[in-house]
């Protein structure tokens, strides 16, 4: 039925063309509208599927940096906490040295004077053991994982199983303890009065079983009277009027936190390490609680100074006293060691920090690349459907309009 | 001599076949916007001229036209462009649909336009456990990963749920369109006999050809049909992939089956009729249109995306699980109090807790116990157990170290010191430290959901079965020479039939041929990694000792799906008795075919008895009806113990084979009973060499699975462990005891599982080791969505252009132009007003013969 080189055009054609090319121009114009209302150029899988992807990708990256960084803010805010009390405790040590030093000389000093700077130097014990047990966020800072258990605990008192030394089985000798090697008595006793009871097997010797004591400073050795003997393994509790002790009750372990996959860094500190550790800890060594008379080494050298200042009237030698003092100094070093430490730790994280905010900043970058729709073009791909879409709207009505009815007579 | 009225005769035709033209034209016209309307045209032709050749011609000149007459009136159709329009519109149909389904299942994933969707609720669940990570023993961080697991489940469940609808959107659409198909392939019946009348008649039903082209063409949105003319006038025949649907006026409805390798209940196919075997259904061959599309979705679209999430959101489930189970919460709780005559006598000398003997057994070494005051609850002292034994006086010792002397002092006040003691002798308590372990998400039974069209979940059975092999048979015995012994075909010759073994839903890549031994049979199906719930997988346990196989799993439907390509049967494991089912085969005699006389069998009038059904055998019947004539006794009632049991004979090889879900017996009948004689046991029909028992009736249990081949139930049972909300200290952060609280050893190892590598089996490679993280695989689910939804949406703009194409052609020839009818209408109209003309002059002429002739001299 076709003739020529023109094809047959019928009304309906026209118009089923018209209707289509309406639809498809208001869908673009859709489409623009959405990507303009919400900023973001993939709406489905289907607009971008490997941009949907990597965008996906890069979300869940930056939600993770989001969470390294809080992660970074925290260890921050608790290694500054820490490193607070160790400025408190070398302001600490270093008055200590100073008594200390006060008391080594000779001459201006009597014992009575001796025994002020030593019991200012037992209250400041107190304090130090007092810092130690420092909180932060309600949880105890040098206890290791135990977090809720007071780290440190100052005794004044002394239990032990007895064994029978060389004086026979009414003597009492002091325990002595092993630490690195060295093996030193306590010193606890340092004059007549500093023993307040003792007590056999849970019983007062004096008290119940109508024996009596007296104690030899010197020699450190309590020799008893009057009552039962003592036989092996008897249980002796020996109490004084300051603190001889000092217990650890944390535990030895650390806890870690990630701050970028795959790294972790400290975030809990132990107060002490166990006898045989080759790690370093601020306070020292600790060789466990009930063992003879163990205390955690840094304190344990803080009491031995004390104790040979207030001995020195009873044969105590100011050797023992400039000892103690460099020992103080080991001290005060190791906790400078730490402090430093600490430095770089806190350096770290803040490198950590920057880095972790770069790569956040670099990442939402790139996500918004990809996802975000460019206003400026849209708007004006925007307006050019809309031109189009006018325009076919008003070109289709003129034409579909006319036919032959019109001008036949 | 021509006629008188010879002039106004050839109007009069003139006058009558413009009067149709115009007739014609006004139909068009009233019709131009109908849908399906094809233009009508009057081909007129002229009539006869006269004088006709003959001896007794009339002499003239010439031979002089006799005026016009309407040969036909035909419609203007072009069969090419229709056929193309019918392409068009199928295709469109097909990914139309599809193209919705990828839409929405875009939609319920709602990435990456949202960030609260799995990925984002993923990343928010991590996080909590990083907060955790650093303050294990802080009430907020543990709520916060309660509530961050909570939506988890939420998020998951919720996916889950939305992609389950879709199915049952799916099911009804198909459903639905079934319904239409054939109501339209019976229209279209209806209208062939009253298109052929017309045709006899010798003419061209041009509205009802119309009407039906029309109809046809709603057809073709549905199924991809083929037309052609059939051997009737004005009939046709519609067929789908060589199958017909209709011929001439008898309609082979479509019928919704359960399918074949779909058991779930709502998972139906449309089937065929075979017009040479009545209710034989074939599965249809749609390649194109509505129906496929909306089978394709359902069948293949969703269901890969529903398993693509079930493994991701099933290893992030265990993932989690595994290490959350082995962590300890940080309050220690359950205290188990140990019951009167419970004593600690704890001297200097001698550590130890006694307890009644029979106690001991709650004990063991290296645990913590706690001694108690028993007259104050805060004086308590914790050990380790060291050893535990008995003593000869029927107690109980728990060994501990020595921890010195139960006097504890406490300072009260600087220098005032009190002795708590502890009166241990007189009988503590002691206390065991229990600190639970315990899933962090758990697996709920399936609370009742009421889901229109998609009623029970599926049903695994698990099932343990031993088979014995048939004598003669071992595990080197290689399948040809199976089936010798046996009888049967099992791997067929024809080696593009070769069937491939079928387990459940997994098809192995593998065939299976006449050389294999079962060994490796075995073991290629023990590769196949069925759905499993509990992670029990599916064993086959070889024992040549006792000839068995020994089948332990969880399958959709007893295992009995084992099958070939096409549904077609594997005969290795029917034979085994794989679906732990009895079975038999036995040897007819040569030539038997269905339609020999179970006489000629040998068999005579009688009863048999299978188990409790009594089947009155007429052998004057074909063994064909024999067969269905046990089979429908058999399958009479549930409740009868032969039920399942089916007969079946196999022609290829003559052996009747039996296939029975249970042991079963087919006893002698019993001769007091039965009429005739009882026939001998050579002919008796199914006692002949007795019936194969197994060793031992298989086990079922009915479990419900956590995923399932067609719907995934695992988001509706999703959630997180109740116990941990009750008291959610009991969220695992540390690793060890002695830890508690501040080791977070757990709860980073559970964070870290964020980047792990845990996905992505990379096995068939060189590297075996997972590749991918669980946000990996699920951005590939995204990824793998977009590009197929992007896809078909580009195929769907081509397919429309095609059609749009194609419509605009079809209007191009058959579409009425008012234009063209207007300036044909005015053709007609001056042909009628030139005809009317010549009538008047003829009749003038005629006036003046008539009235004015012969009046000479008047």
């Amino acid at each position: 039925m076709l003739t020529g080189g023109y094809s047959r055009v019928t009304n309906t054609m026209m118009t089923n063309t018209f209707i289509r090319d309406i639809h498809r121009n208001l869908s673009t114009i859709d489409k623009l509208q959405r990507q303009i209302s919400t900023g973001k150029k993939i709406q489905y899988p289907s607009d971008d599927p490997v941009g949907a992807d990597r965008a996906l990708d890069y979300r869940q990256t930056v939600n993770e940096l989001d969470q390294y960084s809080k992660n970074v803010d925290d260890a921050n805010t608790l290694a500054s906490n820490i490193d607070t009390v160790f400025q408190h405790m070398e302001d600490l040590l270093l008055r200590v040295r100073d008594l200390a030093v006060r008391a080594s000389n000779e001459a201006p000093q009597n014992q009575a004077n001796r025994d002020t700077i030593a019991d200012e130097i037992n209250s400041l014990l107190s304090a130090m053991v007092s810092q130690a047990n420092q909180k932060f966020d309600g949880k105890y800072l040098f206890s290791g994982l135990k977090t809720g258990t007071t780290p440190f605990e100052a005794k004044t008192s002394i239990t032990f199983n007895y064994t029978t030394g060389a004086g026979g089985n009414m003597e009492i000798e002091m325990p002595s303890t092993t630490i690195e090697g060295t093996t030193t008595q306590s010193d606890a006793i340092t004059d007549t009065n500093s023993v307040k009871a003792v007590l056999v097997n849970g019983q007062n010797y004096v008290t119940a079983l109508g024996g009596s004591y007296t104690v030899d400073p010197t020699t450190n050795i309590i020799t008893l009277a009057g009552g039962p003997a003592l036989n092996d393994s008897d249980v002796v509790e020996l109490r004084f009027d300051k603190v001889v002790s000092v217990d650890y009750n944390g535990d030895m372990a650390t806890r870690e936190v990630e701050i970028s996959e795959g790294t972790t860094v400290k975030m809990s500190y132990a107060g002490a390490v166990s006898n045989d550790a080759n790690t370093q800890s601020v306070f020292g060594k600790y060789s466990g609680e009930g063992t003879d008379m163990a205390s955690v080494e840094a304190f344990q050298k803080m009491m031995q100074l004390r104790d040979n200042i207030y001995k020195y009237g009873n044969g105590g030698t100011i050797d023992d006293i400039m000892k103690g003092i460099d020992d103080i100094d080991d001290v005060r070093e190791t906790i400078t060691n730490a402090r430093s430490e600490q430095g770089g730790r806190v350096n770290r994280l803040e490198l950590a920090k920057n880095r972790i905010e770069q790569m956040n900043i670099y990442t939402s970058k790139i996500l918004s690349d990809r996802e975000n729709v460019d206003m400026a073009e849209a708007i004006s791909e925007l307006v050019l459907a809309q031109n189009i879409y006018q325009a076919s709207l008003q070109s289709g009505a003129k034409i579909i309009q006319t036919t032959l009815l019109d001008f036949l007579r | 001599m021509r006629s008188t009225f010879f002039g106004i005769e050839t109007m009069r035709r003139a006058l009558l076949s413009q009067r149709t033209v115009m007739d014609t034209v006004g139909h068009n016209i009233a019709n131009a916007s109908t849908k399906g309307y094809s233009r009508q045209r009057v081909s007129l032709t002229p009539t006869g001229a006269f004088p006709y050749p003959g001896t007794n011609r009339v002499y003239g000149a010439g031979q002089i036209g006799t005026g016009v007459i309407v040969e036909s009136i035909s419609r203007v159709r072009d069969q090419f462009v229709d056929g193309q329009v019918r392409v068009g519109l199928t295709s469109t149909a097909q990914l139309n649909v599809e193209k919705s389904t990828l839409s929405q299942i875009e939609n319920v994933f709602m990435e990456p336009a949202t960030t609260q969707g799995f990925s984002g609720a993923m990343g928010d669940f991590f996080d909590a456990w990083q907060e955790i990570s650093k303050y294990p023993d802080n009430t907020a961080a543990r709520n916060q990963v309660i509530a961050m697991g909570q939506n988890m489940t939420d998020v998951i469940r919720n996916i889950d749920q939305t992609l389950r609808d879709i199915r049952v959107d799916l099911n009804g659409q198909i459903q639905k369109d079934v319904a239409i198909v054939n109501g339209i392939l019976k229209d279209i019946a209806s209208l062939t006999p009253e298109i052929a009348k017309v045709f006899t008649h010798g003419m061209s039903p041009n509205d009802l050809l119309d009407k039906r082209d029309l109809l046809i063409d709603e057809l073709s949105q549905y199924v991809n049909v083929d037309v052609q003319d059939s051997e009737y006038l004005g009939g046709l025949a519609i067929s789908i992939g060589g199958r017909e649907l209709m011929r001439n006026d008898t309609v082979y409805d479509l019928t919704l089956e359960p399918n074949w390798d779909h058991p779930s209940q709502n998972t139906k196919t449309p089937y065929m009729n075979d017009v040479s075997q009545s209710d034989f259904y074939m599965l249809s061959q749609f390649s194109a249109g509505e129906l496929k599309g909306a089978i394709n979705s359902r069948d293949v679209i969703l269901p890969e995306v529903q398993s693509k999430f079930e493994e991701v959101v099933s290893t992030f489930v265990n993932s989690v699980n595994n290490v959350h189970s082995q962590g300890l919460g940080i309050s220690v709780e359950d205290y188990s109090t140990f019951g009167a005559g419970t004593t600690a006598k704890i001297s200097n000398n001698a550590n130890y807790a006694q307890i009644a003997a029979t106690d001991t057994q709650y004990f063991s070494v290296g645990e913590q116990i706690q001694i108690v005051d028993p007259t104050d609850d805060s004086k308590t002292i914790t050990v380790t157990i060291t050893d535990i034994q008995t003593d000869g006086t029927g107690n109980g010792r728990l060994y501990f170290d020595n921890i010195g002397s139960l006097v504890k002092t406490e300072e009260q006040a600087a220098g005032v010191y009190t002795d708590v003691t502890f009166d241990i002798d007189a009988g503590a308590e002691i206390r065991k430290l229990v600190v639970d372990k315990y899933n962090f998400f758990e697996t709920n039974e399936l609370l009742s959901r009421n889901l229109v069209g998609d009623t029970s979940p599926d049903y695994y059975n698990q099932m343990t079965s031993t088979i014995k092999f048939p004598p003669g048979v071992s595990l080197d015995t290689t399948i040809g020479e199976l089936e010798n012994i046996l009888g049967v075909q099992i791997a067929p010759s024809n080696a593009t039939n070769a069937p491939r073994l079928r387990l459940d839903n997994n098809a192995l890549t593998d065939t299976i041929d006449d050389n294999m031994t079962l060994e490796e049979v075995f073991r290629r199906i023990q590769k196949v990694h069925p759905l499993t719930n509990d992670g029990n997988a599916f064993g086959i346990k070889f024992d040549e000792v006792n000839h068995n196989v020994v089948l332990t799993g969880v399958t959709y439907n007893a295992l009995a799906e084992l099958g070939g390509e096409n549904g077609s049967e594997c005969n290795l494991f029917r034979i085994l008795g794989f679906e732990g089912q009895n079975l038999s085969s036995y040897a007819l005699q040569e030539g038997t075919q269905l339609n020999t006389t179970l006489g000629d069998l040998g068999i005579s009038n009688g009863w048999i008895q299978i188990d409790n059904t009594l089947i009155q055998i007429d052998n004057s019947v074909t063994l064909q009806a024999g067969i269905n004539d046990i089979n429908a006794a058999l399958n009479n009632t549930v409740e009868a113990k032969s039920y399942n049991t089916q007969i079946f004979f196999d022609e290829g090889t003559r052996r009747l084979r039996i296939v029975s879900d249970h042991a079963f017996s087919a006893d002698t009948p019993d001769p007091s009973i039965f009429p005739a004689t009882p026939p001998n046991a050579a002919s008796n029909f199914l006692t002949v060499t007795g019936l194969q028992q197994q060793d031992s009736a298989p086990t079922y249990s009915k479990k419900q699975s956590l995923i399932s081949t067609t719907t995934s139930d695992i988001g509706a049972r999703l959630s997180v462990n109740s116990a941990l909300i009750e008291d959610v200290n009991r969220i695992a952060s540390a690793s060890s005891y002695a830890g508690i609280p501040g080791d977070n050893s757990i709860a980073l190892e559970i964070a870290s599982l964020k980047n792990a590598m845990l996905m992505g089996d990379s096995s068939t490679g060189r590297l075996g080791s997972p590749t991918l993280t669980i946000d990996d695989s699920y951005n590939d689910i995204i990824a793998d969505v977009g590009v197929k939804s992007a896809t078909t949406q580009n195929s769907a703009d081509a397919a429309d252009k095609f059609l749009e194409y194609y419509q605009n052609r079809q209007q191009e020839v058959s579409g009425v132009s008012l234009d063209e009818e207007m300036t044909i209408l005015i053709e007609a109209q001056h042909s009628f007003q030139a005809a009317s003309r010549m009538i008047n002059v003829v009749d003038e002429m005629l006036s003046t013969v008539i009235n004015n002739m012969g009046l000479a001299g008047r």
